[in-house]
């Protein structure tokens, strides 16, 4: 017997900390909207209590002298109701008791949220998929639209929908396949892109849209997937080779600076700054993988962006040093008011979405503090987040009720960065999140509608006439 | 009155034999099939399945070809179910038909027998007898008493209810029978109005094309492909009760002539089943379903009488024979196609996934079981959920310990029929989870799972991983055999010699061959061969080598073909 295996040991020491165990939901209502703080302009936060004798329970719903009663187990909200209660109760709480005897508020928060949230919604699988679909919702009440699917489609897969500066007629997705290409919605106009040209190691990946409507930066992945042995882990992405590049929408051309393409770095998860003039990203050494897998740690970095010409520029800054803080960071984004930058950190790696110890952290870029958001992070994945165009609400997706289907999960942020407990995307069904067996993958939030649907994707789709 | 007496005994004689043999068919020959299609789908018994189901076109004869697919759980119960439905649809067109002579009798076994062939396929859906058979009903519903214009619109009403209950073949079917008792061509122009008029505001409705709404929405697995057999059992009964109607029969009450007819019939029938029917796929099904039961003495049984020779067959063949602690006795007594013999390589079909997550459960992979089961459920053509799936997905949660996902899996399970059961016992365990460490399947998984190391799963280093389960846990002794077993297959004699050394016991024949192969090429002379190599197997071996280099292979494969040797040298 060999005394070395080949096959990538991972110390259990490591794993240790994320043990995949049970985390107990042990609420008395579900979804848990008790003590949080909620948008003016939410949708009806309907619930059930979970556990038994509620089945004639009154809850009522007090704000000034404004009182509404539910008799049940279930509170269902009249939306029109719901609306009228939230508007008396904007900037003052909402005080919630049953007849059992117990109490909690709502907090109303004056900030409202950016009005859209689109999302992919798809079964947490592996390498084959039949369902998935990006939807656009409506956080203010319960419609959905469907802006692509697999039905109309030819069963492509496709990435997720970003939006360029929370702008419903500024946002991009990727339709993957035969056919397939980046598709950019710029003024309400559906255009393909080939985003990808020669030096590239791949098309585009991983992205953001700059606020003059120009550009895109993006990176550019050779990504392997790894199917952890161990009960605790499960799937781990890395990339072999990852660069940045950068998209002139207008030109049709892709920039390729040398410096952000060295075959001895690791470049990913590049997004801009609120005034458009810095690029964020995730940058980390080469190493064997993945053998050296759980020392692939990614730093925060920051690079100059020249928009006159769309080149990245000069040394690159670093902003989070992987080898001091100890984690790996991903998915970094900017606050629509320049104030902060918010990131997700792991032990190790670039895919967070299994890494049970993955927590989101916010950084004031002025000062370059940290806040590890402690009431807002679980003990498993938290990550994908997106700004609200206030800079007030924050939306991202967590595993947190069971470890493995991401639900769309906001949380409140003021001044100082003090962040209130998240509460998930309210449903018109309490039970829904319960019964639904799909994920919920990288949530976005926009201030207007992207005013396509899935019709019009498929046009785009047939429609040869790429760029 | 004898000769009616005569010819009603015939009638039921005749639909009887055709119940039986399609029974006995299905029953006896082709029974896996029907497994098969019943752990393609999750027939729930809840509201929202059921209007998520009937909401479109044809929902309704979906919804009831589901509900009876179930049954095919039990193949006993499906081959009745498939037989009774069969006769139904063969009594039903003759009841349709206006002459009813015996002839016609003969005749109308025809569409059930373009139906039962249809059944060959395993993809092909009971929802087509479904449509088929309430088209043929509501003929019943036409009254000659009233007015024209009253029976003409009830038609049409009639037809486009059909057409949300049952699609296009109910309608077809239909509207055939409604024309020939009617007899008017602008009928026939009304019917094709209405049933493309229903078709076009479902596809404005549902976003399906229209090509798929007027040929049914779910009358067969794969959606992009329209059935051929459905149509052509449609067909057929449109062309018989018009030739009732409008044709011209000769003394059609005969009875011989209506005799060799059904003769012809079910011959020609026989035929067809004989040349559509897929014994390869029916031998896979097999296999897979005995691993998936864990009824690996059937397994071995079966493959004494035929030896496997598919990926998916050999690999359940060699789990068998690992879980009752024979693969190194007898692997080599069988075909053997590789290391994908021991695991077959990810595959984007609805066969393999299965199969594959089975042998990876048994080995401790659980993390992989889960990867293969969750595939195996998505490739699903026609996007339904499993509950076989389903179960394996929660056995892989418990393990795993992700109870609120095993929570998530049971609650669909808690609402079938044959999982009801099983779902409620798993149930009362994660209520207990202090029941799981020592519950026969889950504790015992428990222990095969890695618990200090990590490694990504590598098809490459299949070996590597093997060996760390067996270290981790000397129990593992399916992992020990797959071990040795990867490497004999893999011809890497050295490996192969290396790992021998965790081998505890008595060395079975298989081993000793390698280990004696391993000597010959690394020594001069036996002298200081191993003790474990027993007289037998060397004598034998000097004997495979004289007769090896006497250029005789008819002879060699003849005498050694139950040897590794005849492997090693690519002659298995």
């Amino acid at each position: 017997m060999r005394n070395r295996f080949t096959a990538i040991v991972i110390s259990a020491a490591l794993l240790s900390a994320c043990t995949g165990g049970v985390q107990c939901f042990d609420s008395l209502i579900y979804p848990d909207y008790s003590d949080v703080t909620v948008p003016c302009n939410i949708a009806p936060l309907n619930f059930h209590y979970t556990g038994s004798g509620y089945g004639r329970c009154r809850t009522t719903f007090t704000v000034g002298d404004l009182k509404r009663e539910f008799r049940g187990r279930e509170v269902n909200w009249e939306e029109s109701r719901w609306k009228q209660m939230l508007s008396q109760a904007v900037g003052d709480t909402i005080r919630v008791s049953n007849s059992k005897g117990d109490a909690w508020t709502i907090a109303v928060s004056s900030d409202s949220i950016d009005s859209y949230l689109t999302y992919r919604l798809i079964e947490p699988a592996y390498e084959v998929w039949h369902e998935v679909e990006i939807v656009e919702r409506c956080i203010e009440n319960f419609d959905e639209t469907v802006l692509c699917d697999h039905r109309h489609t030819g069963n492509s897969c496709m990435n997720c929908h970003i939006h360029g500066q929370n702008r419903g007629d500024y946002s991009l997705f990727y339709l993957r396949g035969p056919k397939g290409a980046a598709i950019l919605n710029r003024d309400g106009k559906l255009s393909r892109y080939n985003l990808k040209a020669d030096g590239m190691v791949s098309s585009t990946v991983y992205g953001e849209l700059h606020p003059s409507g120009r550009y895109g930066v993006f990176s550019s992945n050779i990504i392997i997937p790894g199917f952890h042995s161990n009960p605790a882990g499960r799937l781990e992405v890395y990339d072999r080779q990852s660069d940045l590049a950068v998209a002139d929408f207008d030109d049709n051309q892709m920039h390729i600076s040398a410096q952000f393409s060295r075959a001895d770095k690791l470049e990913t998860f590049p997004c801009f700054s609120a005034d458009g003039r810095w690029v964020y990203y995730c940058s980390a050494d080469t190493a064997a993988l993945p053998e050296n897998i759980t020392r692939l740690k990614y730093s925060l970095q920051r690079a100059r962006f020249d928009e006159k010409d769309g080149y990245l520029k000069g040394e690159p800054e670093v902003v989070w040093d992987a080898s001091v803080s100890g984690g790996s960071v991903c998915h970094p984004k900017c606050s629509p008011d320049g104030k902060w930058i918010l990131y997700t950190v792991a032990d190790y790696g670039t895919f967070p979405i299994w890494h049970t110890e993955c927590d989101l952290q916010l950084m004031e870029l002025s000062s370059g503090r940290t806040l590890s958001l402690e009431n807002v992070n679980s003990d498993r994945s938290d990550t994908y987040h997106s700004w609200s165009s206030n800079s007030r609400w924050v939306v991202f997706a967590s595993k947190r009720e069971d470890g493995q289907y991401g639900r769309p999960y906001f949380f409140h942020l003021d001044e100082d960065g003090n962040a209130t407990k998240p509460f998930v995307l309210p449903q018109k069904a309490s039970d829904f999140y319960e019964k639904y067996l799909l994920s919920f993958n990288i949530p976005d939030l926009g201030r207007t509608s992207v005013g396509f649907t899935c019709e019009d994707t498929a046009t785009i789709k047939s429609n040869a006439d790429e760029k | 009155m004898l000769m009616k007496s005569k010819e009603t005994l015939l009638k039921v004689a005749a639909s009887a034999l055709f119940g039986l043999a399609v029974f006995l068919f299905f029953r006896m020959a082709y029974p896996y099939h029907l497994h098969f299609q019943e752990q393609c789908q999750m027939f729930l018994f809840s509201s929202d399945y059921l209007f998520d189901v009937i909401s479109m076109p044809g929902g309704l004869s979906d919804y009831i070809g589901r509900f009876l697919t179930q049954f095919f759980y039990q193949a006993g119960l499906g081959a009745g179910i498939i037989a009774l439905l069969s006769v139904g649809v063969q009594l039903l067109t003759f009841s349709v038909c206006g002459r009813r002579t015996l002839m016609e009798y003969s005749l109308s076994f025809l569409p059930s027998c373009a139906l039962v062939i249809c059944m060959c396929d395993e993809n092909a859906l009971l929802s087509p007898y479904i449509a088929i058979i309430s088209g043929l009903s509501f003929t019943f519903l036409l009254s000659r008493s009233t007015k024209r214009i009253f029976r003409y619109a009830l038609i049409i009403a009639l037809e486009i209810l059909l057409y949300l209950m049952g699609g296009g073949l109910a309608v077809i079917v239909f509207s055939v029978a409604a024309l020939c008792r009617e007899k008017d061509w602008r009928l026939a122009i009304a019917c094709v109005a209405a049933a493309a008029a229903s078709a076009s505001i479902s596809a404005y409705l549902t976003d399906l094309p229209f090509q798929r709404l007027m040929f049914g929405t779910h009358y067969y697995r794969y959606h992009n492909v329209t059935p051929l057999w459905p149509w052509t059992s449609a067909l057929l009964l449109s062309a018989l009760l018009l030739a009732d109607a409008f044709g011209r029969y000769a003394d059609s009450n005969r009875r011989w002539p209506a005799v060799v007819t059904l003769l012809a019939v079910f011959a020609l029938s026989a035929t067809g089943v004989a040349m559509l029917q897929d014994s390869k796929k029916e031998e896979m099904m097999k296999y897979a379903f005995f691993t998936r039961m864990q009824l690996w003495n059937r397994i071995i049984h079966c493959a004494a009488e035929k030896s496997p020779d598919t990926p998916v067959t050999v690999s359940c063949l060699n789990l068998a024979l690992a879980m009752t602690g024979q693969m190194g006795e007898h692997m080599f007594e069988f075909f053997q196609n590789g290391t994908e013999g021991l695991l077959p390589s990810h595959q984007r079909d609805h066969f393999s996934p299965l199969p594959a997550s089975d042998i990876c459960w048994h080995l401790g992979f659980v993390n992989t079981s889960q990867r293969f089961i969750f595939d195996a459920q998505e490739v699903i053509p026609d996007f339904q959920k499993s509950a076989v799936c389903y179960r394996r997905m929660v056995e892989a949660s418990i393990v795993t310990g992700a109870y609120d996902v095993a929570r998530k899996y049971l609650e669909p399970l808690k609402r079938t029929l044959f999982y009801r059961k099983w779902a409620l016992e798993n149930e009362i365990l994660l209520d207990n989870p202090e029941l799981i460490e020592s519950h026969p399947v889950y504790g015992r998984q428990r222990e095969l799972v890695l618990k200090d190391k990590d490694f990504f799963f590598s098809d490459y280093e299949m070996d590597s991983m093997l060996g760390l389960h067996f270290v981790e846990n000397r129990s593992n002794k399916a992992a020990m055999q797959y071990l040795l077993a990867w490497t004999l297959l893999n011809r890497n004699l050295p490996r192969f010699f290396e790992c021998l050394q965790l081998y505890d016991g008595k060395l079975p024949k298989s081993y000793q061959e390698g280990a004696i192969l391993y000597w010959a090429e690394t020594h001069d002379s036996p002298e200081g061969m191993p003790s474990y190599i027993t007289k037998g197997v060397y004598d034998r071996f000097v004997s495979f080598v004289s007769d090896y280099r006497s250029g005789n292979r008819q002879l060699v494969k003849k005498k050694y073909g139950d040897t590794y040797w005849l492997y090693y040298y690519g002659n298995n």
